[in-house]
């Protein structure tokens, strides 16, 4: 039942976010400076959008004089029905791109697949690897390890755009190795592109592993001495175990429980797409659409962004708190 | 392994400090050391500060005269005047000059760091940018803490204490916080808000609370506790995808002024320090010599005040130094997605940008994000430095 209450609370959070962006982007005058695409269409519809009310009730006035008077007050309850914005986004079907009149579920959701084709390998690729490295730190004690991470230190530090930017001078355009821009495959399959020229996910993934590479496995090389210097772990050793053994069934829980920990924090910025890597290599997914939705005005390409990136975080919260309670040992 | 972690982070704590201070005072006075308007100008018998004061803003002879020359210092005759250490327009454009490799010289000037696609000296152009970014997250620190550290500390010191109030006054108050709520939305919708409002509201909360204090003694109690409100106020936005609310907020309020920029950067600061702050002082509410200051009769805002607030502030070093770090990386990150600061307006994160379309200018990308690199590992190192010790100081 616990869990119930907290699946529901969590959609509920998920909800008052959309709901908040909404407000949000009901607010905004079109200004001179927005590089509009088509900017007397883009205007009408967002004129015609902001007509619509934004909830199932509002209880809001109309103001007719907009002046401090008693009557503006007063609160005035209307029932909106199912037209309202909000119904609109959570309904998915019929909202359509402020710019292009397409279906906004259906580029919202191909961008989400480019997206995904990224962030999930580098995912795989960022435990596995700091896994292994906060293993081997550890363990070593020579100059190599120190070297290394001092090496991460500064790759954490390193600001995304200025290290992508600079991976692409170097192996684009001095040395040519990986291409740096898929402008080209801007329509199509993101599983065609990785099948037929993996070589474009390169410098994207490489850019999304390094900065938190660094973070993950100072983390767990911290966990890793933070555990040692517990009580039960030289116990442990004490009553005969191998360090072999209590690493495999004691560190690995603790470890999880932290990158766990870190991954809820991660799973907006993971959905929503590296805005910096998307923008720099030109990758169609959720973060390039969502900067090119801003600058053009496509406040419902927009509002579905950040209802589907606070929803899918939401569940991945829930999923994360089932798995902790799952690996703890203290529970 | 950790001591080697220490002994690298002790090693690099001076030079790291010594360089910070360095920076911070370069920026300061980047406007002393480059640029083309005079310190200080002796004018018809009247004094000046060009880089200090807004000298438009009222009518002299000096700001008429500047007017009648195009606003350009350097067409007038001054009785006394001291110039910037390098007289360098850092904000002229000059395509005459422009793709200048560093170590380069072109019409007598000698450009260090070279100069960009627009003629623009790098050097200046760095220091200029540096300044506007560092300007920009120490006050979306400052107003980060003013809206995490104090309103989240006062509710979490009254966190797992279990309080008591009257029905009555329970009723009172939840209609009270309905009625704020929706007047600040009316008056938001109207467009309506001066002085004599905001006194009208103060009036009003001395008066409610006054009331609620009252309420307070009438009937029965029931009891519930404060930590939910900070708890919401953390999880709501921990489900917002932060870059994307940044992008809505500053499209929203066209904020295109640093101000705006480190206000909107100051909402997404707060949560982080609220949480940090929460747990804080949830762990220092426990001290022996806290609690029995309240038991000598110390009001909760003196212990607040003199005892808690300290302590956790010292807590919150070193996330504030990991902050500025993060801090430093988004708002040149925003600058270089061409959201924020206006495009005339120079940040580092712009130079990047605009040097993309221009390859082979590998200066124009690495001189202004090895500075954005340096500085944010610099505050990285220190906030860790300070973990550390932290540590030690525990051990």
């Amino acid at each position: 039942m616990k869990r119930v209450v907290q699946f529901f609370g969590y959609i509920g959070l998920a909800l008052l976010v959309s709901l908040i962006s909404l407000w949000l982007t009901n607010r905004i005058v079109p200004s001179e400076n927005s590089e509009f695409i088509n900017e007397e269409s883009t205007d009408r519809s967002f004129e015609v959008q902001k007509s619509i009310p934004i909830f199932y009730f509002s209880l809001l006035p109309t103001f007719n004089e907009p002046k401090l008077s008693f009557r503006n007050f007063i609160p005035e309850w209307r029932w909106n029905g199912v037209e309202n914005q909000f119904h609109q986004l959570i309904t998915i079907r019929s909202m359509r791109s402020n710019v292009t009149y397409e279906l906004v579920a259906q580029r919202v959701f191909h961008s989400l697949k480019w997206t995904m084709a990224i962030q999930i390998p580098s995912l795989i690729i960022l435990f596995f690897s700091s896994f292994f490295l906060s293993f081997w730190i550890s363990k070593r004690h020579n100059k190599i390890g120190k070297l290394v991470f001092q090496l991460l230190v500064f790759f954490h530090s390193v600001p995304l755009f200025w290290l992508a930017s600079c991976l692409v001078l170097l192996f684009s355009v001095a040395i040519n190795l990986f291409p740096a821009s898929m402008v080209s495959f801007i329509h199509s399959p993101w599983s065609d592109v990785l099948l037929g020229s993996p070589q474009y996910f390169v410098l994207p993934i490489v850019c999304s592993v390094l900065p938190s590479l660094a973070f993950l496995t100072g983390l767990m090389v911290d966990t890793q001495f933070q555990i040692r210097d517990e009580v039960f772990w030289t116990r442990a050793l004490s009553q005969g175990l191998q360090e072999n053994q209590l690493r495999q069934f004691e560190l690995k829980s603790h470890l999880l429980l932290r990158i766990s920990a870190w991954f809820t924090g991660a799973i907006p910025s993971i959905i929503g797409g590296s805005l910096i890597i998307e923008n720099v290599f030109i990758i169609p997914g959720m973060g390039r659409l969502l900067v090119q939705s801003l600058k053009t005005s496509d406040w419902n390409t927009v509002n579905f962004i950040v209802f589907l990136t606070a929803v899918l975080s939401c569940i991945g919260f829930f999923i994360s708190d089932l798995f902790i309670s799952k690996i703890d040992p203290r529970q | 392994m950790r001591n080697r972690k220490s002994e690298f982070i002790n090693a690099l704590r001076k030079p790291l400090s010594l360089s910070l201070m360095l920076l911070f005072f370069l920026t300061l006075f980047v406007r002393f050391l480059i640029g083309t308007e005079p310190l200080v100008v002796v004018y018809k018998n009247q004094i000046y500060f060009p880089v200090i004061e807004d000298i438009y803003s009222r009518t002299s002879p000096l700001a008429q005269d500047l007017l009648n020359v195009q606003k350009d210092f350097s067409k007038l005759e001054y009785s006394t005047v001291l110039w910037p250490l390098f007289y360098k327009s850092v904000e002229e454009i000059d395509l005459g000059r422009a793709h200048l490799s560093p170590m380069s010289s072109s019409g007598g000037s000698f450009f260090l760091l070279g100069t960009d696609e627009l003629g623009r000296d790098m050097l200046g152009a760095c220091f200029y940018g540096l300044q506007s970014s560092l300007w920009i997250c120490c006050m979306a620190l400052i107003i980060g803490l003013l809206l995490g550290f104090i309103p989240s500390s006062m509710v979490s010191y009254h966190a797992y204490k279990v309080h008591s109030i009257s029905k009555a006054g329970l009723w009172f108050g939840l209609i009270l916080i309905a009625m704020t709520i929706w007047i600040l939305l009316v008056i938001s919708q109207l467009n309506f808000m001066n002085w004599e409002l905001w006194s009208l509201f103060l009036i009003g909360f001395i008066l409610s609370m006054f009331i609620l204090r009252r309420l307070n003694k009438i009937g029965n109690k029931v009891s519930f506790s404060f930590d939910f409100i900070t708890l919401l106020y953390i999880n709501i936005f921990k489900a917002i995808p932060s870059i994307i609310f940044i992008f809505l907020l500053i499209q929203t309020y066209q904020t295109n002024q640093p101000i705006g920029i480190s206000f909107v950067l100051a909402l997404l600061t707060a949560p982080v320090i609220a949480k940090y702050s929460r747990a804080s002082v949830i762990k220092h509410s426990a001290d022996a010599d806290l609690v029995s200051a309240q038991s000598l009769g110390l009001t909760h805002f003196d212990i607040l005040r003199r005892h808690l607030w300290p302590r956790v502030f010292l807590d919150l070093v070193p996330l504030l130094s990991y902050l500025m770090s993060s801090l430093i990386i988004t708002e040149s990150s925003l600058a270089y997605l061409g959201i924020g600061l206006k495009p005339e307006q120079i940040s580092l994160g712009s130079l990047i940008s605009s040097s993309r379309n221009y390859p082979a200018d590998w200066w124009a990308t690495l001189f202004p994000g090895l500075i954005i690199f340096w500085i944010s590992l610099s505050f990285y190192l220190l906030g860790w430095s300070r973990t550390k010790r932290s540590f030690e100081e525990i051990a």
